[in-house]
């Protein structure tokens, strides 16, 4: 099947933010016995809690579960709450450098530059930029001459400003004769429409990177779609160390693992060997727990990540560059070699922890990490202050 | 042979009266110029019409002279009037960049990482913090260590981060328990590494030191004396604007201004030759120079600012090796008075306004942008 311009051949945005629909409050109803009338008003009650749930989150984090008891419930967070943990974490005014930790080609680079391992950047449509090395492309004909005659299959395309994989496409080959790409999800589509989509959806700039070949382990599971794990670290003591991580398997007709997509699951792993717990697809009522693979038929269980601790050392390391970040969000894949360093996020979402663990994050144990943390980085901006307050009165001639 | 109450001494000077110190200070700007009250009505004139000079700028820059006319004098601006002009040109909300470029290593490996030519860092003081390959050193055995086992010398010491009161060293070699500057002084090496320590936790860069080019060496000396380009994006592309070469005083470590001696002199962009200098007895010696791998130099700051198009206004720090132009670091915030200095020319002239014109209306249609996200909001 060919895509047209109108279907669109990169990964589109969410439907985001809806409140639940009649048909998810009366299922909650029929399969948890919670009535409407309590959805309802636990839902009110909770936007206005500290966990600042929307209504839609209400559903989606599993906050409704009528096994939770209103403490309980109270420990889930929404993107508003989730925003305000990593903030207390990462205070925004010592942590100037997080426009810099998204901006995904330079971070990569950098962190290449330091020995760590990152993603490689084949070349970037961008109209403005200067990325030294790494072929920078001006013009959509400059994208369709690199895509035909330079570029090295397969690649991982994505925009330089975006996240949760909005945009993003795995392209595996071009044909013959150079007129289609044929993508991830085993749609092909042709090259011209693909760059129009890609100049007119993200005129700021689009990345073309070599896509990770994943671990063989990972692969007979998931097939070749790279499934990374969103891997949080956290700098409550000594040195960064790991919070907690997930594995986010990718859906069978994804180009990418985002959770949003229909059909992706998402594992919880043992932060102690890398063990897979569990694996959950869906949410809210919806929400399952899987034993097999549904298209690999391949068994979750027994499963244990490859590199396990090697995966600690890059991302605690790679976290120790920042020594002003107290949390960080990490998407790691996992190649032959070890882990590769996808993406760093300054402010993640904790609903996958939320859907793995069956809790909301701000519960009391975890509560006391985040203010260990708060208070390492609130020492940090204590100490800049006051040495700077010190510099401008020994100029002053006031020491 | 120094005493160990020298050597320990004050080797990071915070003021003028600290005694010996191994860095140079910085200069004390806010010192009036003295009473020149014959001016008053010119100095009013151009403080409120003008672009807002002080009574100090306006004597620091020769402006009570009679033989500059009042069209030029209105054309210099002071030390706010210059930081707005940075403001508008990176404004904090749509400068991501800006917070990369405040801190010295990433700035340079990040460019490096793209294959710009940059110093090289061997080793980074600093706290808990990781820097990749680059070893960190945090407590007094690991830096004697360093500089005992690991360090290649000779070596240029600066701190991490701008507007620190300490300025920058070169280390030439180490004699037993020995480190020699390149002043001719000595260092204890044990003692040193404390004091690093203690007056430079937030960080220090413990870079291989640069060799200038010998055509600069035979001009100023070995110190190397860094030429600074500033160039501007306007949304597309990246040009100069102007360039000035800091040159060291004789026998100095650094090119900081602040030493006695150490003079700024303003290159021409298109020839690359030195073609005004601060007023100076000792300036005649830098007249008419030309600067060696110009062209070179001019693309690695164009190239070097490509890298971050938010920000409209970049300086580039360029040391010129005998093998070509280095980048030692870059700002958004340039001190657009060191070109007054050096130039003897308002930054206001006719040759740099349309350059900023055009700076200041990509800020302003970013201005509009972000009150369009607001009202959208």
């Amino acid at each position: 099947m060919t895509t047209t311009l109108a279907e669109k051949a990169l990964v589109t945005p969410p439907i985001d933010g809806r409140p639940a629909g009649v048909d998810t409050i009366v299922d909650i109803y029929k399969r948890f016995g919670v009535s409407p009338f309590k959805q309802m008003r636990e839902a009110m009650a909770l936007r206005f809690a500290d966990g600042k749930l929307a209504n839609h989150e209400y559903y989606t984090t599993g906050a409704f579960r009528p096994d939770q008891t209103w403490e309980q419930k109270k420990e889930y967070v929404g993107h508003r709450s989730s925003f305000v943990v990593n903030e207390s974490c990462s205070p925004l005014k010592l942590t100037e450098i997080r426009a810099f930790v998204r901006d995904k080609v330079p971070y990569s680079s950098l962190l290449t530059q330091y020995g760590l391992p990152a993603t490689e950047t084949q070349a970037i449509l961008s109209k403005n930029r200067f990325f030294g090395r790494i072929a920078t492309l001006r013009t959509g004909e400059d994208a369709k001459a690199f895509l035909r005659n330079d570029a090295r299959y397969p690649l991982f395309a994505k925009p330089v400003e975006g996240r949760e994989s909005v945009g993003s496409a795995r392209i595996d080959s071009i044909s013959p004769d150079g007129r289609d790409l044929r993508l991830g999800n085993g749609n092909t589509v042709d090259l011209d429409v693909f760059i129009a989509e890609v100049e007119a959806d993200y005129p700021e700039g689009y990345i073309f990177q070599t896509a990770i070949h994943q671990h063989e382990t990972l692969t007979k599971i998931t097939g070749p779609i790279i499934g990374t794990m969103r891997y949080i670290t956290i700098w409550d003591g000594e040195w960064p160390r790991l919070l907690y991580a997930v594995w986010k398997i990718p859906s069978p007709r994804a180009m990418s693992d985002n959770y949003w997509q229909s059909g992706s699951m998402v594992g919880k792993l043992d932060r102690e060997t890398g063990k897979l717990l569990g694996v959950r697809r869906g949410m809210a009522h919806n929400l399952e727990d899987l034993t097999h693979h549904p298209v690999s038929g391949a068994s979750f269980e027994d499963f244990t990540f490859p590199h396990w601790k090697e995966i600690e050392r890059v991302a605690c390391d790679a976290h120790a560059i920042f020594p002003e970040f107290g949390l960080v969000g990490w998407d790691m894949a996992v190649g032959p070699d070890g882990p590769v360093i996808v993406e760093a996020n300054d402010n993640p979402f904790h609903n996958l922890y939320q859907i793995t663990h069956d809790r909301g994050v701000r519960h009391p144990e975890m509560n006391e990490v985040f203010k260990r943390a708060a208070a390492r980085t609130q020492g940090i901006l204590r100490h800049k202050i006051d040495t700077h307050q010190a510099r401008v009165r020994v100029r002053a001639g006031k020491a | 042979m120094t005493s160990a109450t020298e050597q320990t001494g004050v080797a990071f000077g915070q003021n003028h009266s600290s005694g010996p110190s191994a860095f140079q200070t910085r200069p004390d700007s806010r010192k009036p110029a003295g009473r020149h009250s014959r001016k008053v009505l010119e100095r009013f004139a151009l403080r409120l019409t003008g672009l807002g000079l002080s009574k100090s700028e306006y004597f620091a820059y020769g402006l009570d002279s009679r033989a500059v006319p009042f069209s030029a004098k209105r054309q210099f601006a002071g030390a706010r009037a210059a930081a707005a002009l940075n403001a508008l040109a990176a404004p904090s909300y749509a400068s991501p960049s800006l917070a990369c470029l405040k801190d010295k290593l990433f700035c340079t490996q990040l460019l490096g990482s793209l294959g710009l030519a940059t110093a090289r860092t061997q080793a980074l003081v600093s706290g808990a913090r990781k820097a990749g390959d680059i070893p960190v050193l945090n407590d007094a055995a690991q830096l004697d260590s360093f500089f005992r086992n690991d360090a290649l010398y000779p070596l240029f010491c600066k701190p991490l981060y701008g507007g620190s009161a300490i300025a920058p060293l070169r280390l030439e070699c180490i004699d037993g328990h020995t480190l020699s500057l390149c002043n001719g002084e000595t260092r204890h090496v044990s003692l040193f590494a404390d004091e690093v320590l203690e007056r430079c936790a937030e960080g220090y860069l413990l870079q291989t030191a640069i060799d200038s080019h010998p055509q600069m060496v035979k001009v100023v000396g070995r110190a190397v004396g860094s030429v600074r380009v500033v160039t501007t994006h306007d949304g597309l592309r990246t040009k100069p604007a102007y360039a000035l070469w800091r040159i060291p005083a004789p026998g100095a470590m650094s090119d900081s201004l602040a030493q006695d001696g150490a003079l700024l002199a303003h290159v021409s962009i298109e020839t690359g030759q030195v073609d005004s200098c601060q007023q100076s007895p000792d300036s005649s010696r830098v007249a008419d120079f030309s600067m060696p791998f110009w062209d070179e130099t001019l693309q690695l700051a164009c190239d070097a600012h490509g890298v971050f198009p938010d920000l409209g206004i970049c300086a580039s720090d360029i040391a010129i090796g005998p093998g070509g132009p280095l980048i030692l670091e870059c700002s958004a915030t340039p001190q657009h008075g060191l070109y007054q200095h050096a130039s003897g020319r308002g930054i206001w002239n006719d040759d740099l306004a349309p350059i900023w014109d055009t700076l200041i209306a990509r800020g302003s249609r970013r201005g509009h942008v972000r009150q369009h996200v607001r009202d959208t909001l």
